[in-house]
């Protein structure tokens, strides 16, 4: 038994608006925590969508993408880039 | 300038369009994209002795166009307030709820997430490299990638309109998944 609170500690997952306090899981009210300062963290107000991104969503977002950037891939190379390489061609001497 | 080897040329030739498409995919602009690789390429031929024989010079030149391009936009950052509006303006309109997820949904989503989730994400969901591969051409933990691309991906659902309330999110991404 503590004879006092533990300190609360905040962290779990970023996604589900839970955070840990004092090891007991417990829902926030309205937004979820600022959590850090990566650029890369979820902006507030989008984690209600989260919960809704099924597997055949990801899936058919990841072909989506695929299918783009192989597209992509397909394009012809233009020349100024494939003269790079091929001038070094050039350049190096034919004797070995 | 040493001149490479006749297969170091050829691995650079063979990496080119997927450069190429990885620079499209992360800048959102072919000319930018364009001079983007043409940077790489003249970096990597300058830099060719510091190149491992026997790696993977795609991965080497893909490593090589990242960091150039995090330098132009570590400095953009710095001249304009914000980059991402910026660019996801110059890309397109708003993605129209047409029901269909089209390529230019796709493509402003995409320009919409943060830098460091699209890197990740085009290299392992599109470019199809390993975590591991990704981690070492971001500078960065396996881990800490696996948690971009999570993020990522949740967040260009949001963006396309596929993860909003119940079926009708996921019928309209499987109608664009069957019309392939």
């Amino acid at each position: 038994m503590r004879s006092r609170l533990p300190p609360v500690v905040v962290g779990g997952d970023p996604f589900s608006g839970m955070v840990y306090a004092g090891g007991h899981r417990i829902k926030l009210p309205g937004r979820a925590m600022d959590h850090n300062n990566d650029r890369t963290a979820p902006k507030p107000g989008t984690r209600e969508n989260r919960a809704a991104i099924t597997r055949p969503i990801q899936d058919a977002l990841g072909e989506r993408l695929r299918s783009m950037y192989d597209d992509l891939r397909a394009e012809p190379v233009p020349d100024r880039l494939l003269d790079l390489l091929k001038q070094v061609d050039e350049q190096r001497p034919s004797d070995r | 300038m040493i001149a490479p080897l006749p297969e170091t040329r050829e691995a650079m030739m063979n990496a080119l369009p997927h450069l190429r498409a990885f620079a499209i995919s992360l800048t959102g602009n072919v000319d930018q994209a364009d001079d983007l690789v043409q940077e790489a390429i003249l970096r990597g031929l300058a830099n060719i002795e510091k190149f491992t024989p026997g790696t993977s010079m795609r991965a080497w030149l893909f490593t090589i166009l990242r960091n150039q391009f995090h330098t132009a936009y570590r400095k953009r950052r710095r001249e304009v307030e914000d980059p991402d509006g910026v660019m996801a303006g110059r890309l397109s309109t708003a993605p129209e709820q047409s029901g269909h997820l089209d390529l230019e949904d796709l493509k402003t989503a995409l320009a919409k997430l943060p830098l460091e989730q699209r890197e990740a994400l085009l290299l392992v969901a599109a470019e199809g490299l390993s975590y591991e591969e990704t981690a070492a051409i971001c500078g960065t933990a396996v881990g800490t990638i696996k948690s971009r691309i999570n993020r990522a991906r949740h967040r260009l659902a949001e963006l396309v309109g596929v993860s909003g309330k119940g079926d009708i999110g996921v019928d309209r991404v499987i109608k664009a998944a069957m019309r392939e």
